[in-house]
């Protein structure tokens, strides 16, 4: 091979170090928006993220739990409810959202939030809370501190930070 | 001449950054060169085989992706389509369109992680760097159909399971200008350089009829001269009305397979552009029976797929009822892993090994499934 | 247990030449293996490929002549537990690039010391399968001589794939784990039926 042509291919490469003047590719996440290639915001409203459960919609059949690929539903009694309520472990689910599919009344449904932190791990075995979409979407991008709902007299939820439900064994 | 030099045994083991996913391998050295390689796999069993056999026809379809990491649609396909061969299910022609275009950007996505695996091989970290961040894009587009960037639980028997948002069309093209424009500064940081050259030329050189012997498949077949794609062989999907090339070199070695991912890509951006132009309307699912209820009739077929690494086929057992009787998952990776790596590793210097497991791209998950 | 030894002059040899596929249909391909093999039967399936059946002991002779009509991709090699009728059965899929066309190759064992002769002399590729079925489903290939530990490590207990294992009690009897939804595990599969 020529002089030339010997040249050129060891100096082609580092036509590369153009790109150190140019801004980098990383998204600072959650400081930043994480946005597609066209700009708009990432995550969309298909994704499956955390699970919200409407308890007035909700009829305890008990489908969500039967076709779970991972076993991590379970219907459990809560004390001053009447029916039985789905209680997800996220230890198991692997976020299909065939449970989402399959339930009859569109009551459980797998919102768009993907961040979920606590100290203890028992937080995570929890009951999907009534949806509320003022919630929803203020927990967006900040890291999500888990609640409860509880029904209050007057028919509607309450939401209570870090209260613990009481099963009935 | 090798006997001159003091033995040594290593284990070049799972925990290791050159070694591409969790794979080991006991090697017996004679001072730099290998002399007898044996592989240790294992790490990533989960005992998918005998799980299938214990979840429902549907449910099986979230567990079937998790067999392999890079290119996950591949087993989501091959066992939809050996579940609908049984069943006698017809596929609508949007839902084979839309099955098209995810398969082909899972394989753009795999390539480009292949070629980056290749690079850090040699030392050249820009370019998994570069690669990992243009397939970011192509994950963006899976959530914004899927709902999900890795693993997409979204083709399944019968169809597929939403119909595509209409901006998306718009946006899979921008993406594909992106990577398109992007492939000519691959080529010239990394084709274009001598240590390239001098790496990846003559390296584990194999012909055509010792490759076929050996049960290589997919593009370290299509390197050594071969044109087989299962693609033109045996169509699926929408392949048999798209206009494609199928990419062969002659030389065989590492530097052929490399360059046939490259030209692999430019290939599948031209289906996937021709599968977004040609979409037709129409259903997205055949009618199959409810989730918990789905029966399928007595009956085995063996459906297999064109995947970025190889040939990957299901063989499915059914004697009726609501659970498989038997599932096997036949992996690229189950032959190139093991055998073909161990056949050619010895006369080569250890330094060798990582780059070797690379070019014939080992994926160790669908070894041990 | 003997191991392959490595001679690379040897290897060098084997490794010349280019391929050239051969057309033989497979039903043309069926009958020539059906003329030669006695007791062996043919039939076409209903996604028109061809299925054969054939006993156990002429299993090398079946390899090697569809090996010799072009059938040399050797894909895969199935095992399958079939409890209620007492034997396993042994799928070999094999492909021609030639003729486009893929062939099964049906074989049944007893389940009591299962065992049949290896096809590691016609095609190479079945090493590992072999391996592998040894491991999951204890049965013996003579002729074999990588038969070592493939993917299991320090696994005392009965082969894990065969149907009358348990893997549900296993797991839990083992590592403590509570089944949150008793209503769909799957049933047991026995010797005297049971679906």
């Amino acid at each position: 091979m020529n002089m030339s042509n010997v040249v050129k291919r060891t100096v082609r490469p580092f036509r590369a170090l153009k790109f150190l003047g140019r801004k980098p590719h990383t998204v600072r996440i959650p400081h930043e928006q994480h946005n597609d290639i066209e700009g708009d915001p990432l995550p969309t409203e298909r994704y499956r993220g955390v699970h919200v459960n409407n308890w007035d919609e909700c009829i305890s059949c008990g489908l969500c739990a039967m076709v779970c690929p991972c076993d991590a539903i379970e219907m459990v009694q809560i004390e001053g409810e009447a029916k039985v309520r789905p209680e997800v472990s996220y230890g198991r689910c692997c976020f299909c959202g065939f449970c989402e599919d399959v339930c009859p009344k569109d009551s459980l449904h797998l919102t768009s939030n993907h961040t979920m932190l606590d100290t203890s791990y028992d937080t995570f075995v929890f009951l999907p809370t009534p949806m509320l979409r003022e919630f929803e979407k203020e927990y967006r991008v900040e890291p999500a501190l888990l609640c409860r709902a509880r029904k209050k007299d007057d028919g509607k939820a309450e939401i209570i930070v870090g209260d613990p439900y009481r099963k009935v064994e | 001449m090798m006997d001159d030099f003091k033995v040594t045994e290593i284990i070049f083991g799972p925990q290791h950054p050159g070694i591409h996913g969790n794979f080991g391998t006991r090697l017996e050295l004679r001072g730099d060169l290998v002399y007898r390689a044996r592989m240790v796999p294992g790490y990533l069993h989960r005992a998918f085989e005998k799980l299938m056999e214990q979840r429902t026809w549907m449910q099986n379809v979230a567990i079937v992706p998790r067999i392999c990491v890079p290119d996950p649609d591949v087993n989501e396909m091959a066992y939809s389509m050996a579940v609908e061969n049984i069943m006698g299910l017809e596929v609508p022609d949007r839902a084979n369109y839309i099955r098209t275009i995810i398969l082909e950007l899972s394989r753009i996505s795999a390539h480009l992680m292949g070629l980056g695996g290749i690079g850090g091989a040699i030392g050249l970290y820009t370019l998994p760097m570069w690669t990992n961040g243009d397939r970011d894009y192509i994950l963006d587009l899976f959530e914004e159909l899927t709902g999900g960037r890795v693993y997409h639980i979204f083709i399944w028997p019968g169809g597929v399971r939403w119909d595509i948002p209409d901006n998306w069309p718009r946006k899979v093209n921008k993406v594909l200008d992106h990577i398109e424009a992007r492939l000519p500064e691959y080529y010239s940081l990394f084709f274009e350089s001598k240590v390239t050259d001098a790496r990846l030329k003559g390296l584990a050189r194999f012909d055509s009829r010792w490759a076929v012997d050996h049960g290589v498949t997919g593009p370290n077949l299509r390197a050594t001269g071969l044109e087989v794609d299962i693609r033109r062989m045996e169509p699926y999907a929408a392949y048999e009305d798209i206009d494609f090339k199928v990419i062969t070199r002659k030389e065989g070695d590492g530097l052929a397979r490399t360059l046939v991912r490259w030209y692999e890509v430019r290939e599948s951006i031209r289906i996937i552009r021709q599968a977004v132009e040609d979409m037709p309307s129409g259903e997205i699912r055949a009618k199959t029976p409810p989730p918990l209820a789905f029966m399928v009739p007595p009956g085995d077929h063996f459906a297999r797929v064109e995947s970025s690494k190889g040939e990957y086929g299901y063989y499915v057992v059914s004697k009726g009822g609501k659970f498989p009787y038997r599932v096997h998952v036949r992996g690229p990776s189950f032959t190139h892993g093991i055998d073909v790596l161990e056949q050619i590793l010895p006369g080569n210097e250890i330094s060798d090994v990582a780059l070797i497991t690379g070019t014939l791209d080992v994926c160790p998950p669908d070894i041990d499934r | 247990m003997v191991e392959d030894s490595y001679d690379l002059t040897k290897r060098k040899d084997e490794r010349s030449g280019e391929y050239v596929p051969e057309d033989i249909p497979a039903e043309r391909a069926a009958d020539e293996v059906l003329k030669k093999v006695p007791g062996a039967e043919s039939r076409k399936r209903k996604d028109g490929r061809v299925e054969l059946n054939v006993p156990s002991t002429s299993i090398g002779s079946v390899m090697s002549e569809f090996k010799r009509m072009g059938y040399d991709h050797f894909v895969a090699l199935t095992c399958i537990d079939l409890i209620k009728e007492d034997m396993f059965e042994m799928v070999y899929h094999l492909w021609s690039y030639g003729a486009r066309t893929h062939v099964y190759v049906k074989t049944n064992i007893p389940r009591e010391d299962p065992s049949i002769e290896s096809v590691v002399e016609v095609f190479r590729t079945a090493v590992t399968y072999e391996r592998e079925i040894k491991e999951m489903f204890g049965v013996d290939f003579p002729g074999n001589q990588r038969l070592t530990q493939f993917i299991l490590e320090d696994w005392e207990g009965p082969p894990p794939m065969r149907k009358d294992f348990d893997s549900i009690r296993y797991v839990q009897d083992k590592f403590d784990i509570k089944v949150r939804n008793p209503k769909g595990l799957p049933p047991k599969w026995t010797k005297e039926g049971g679906k």
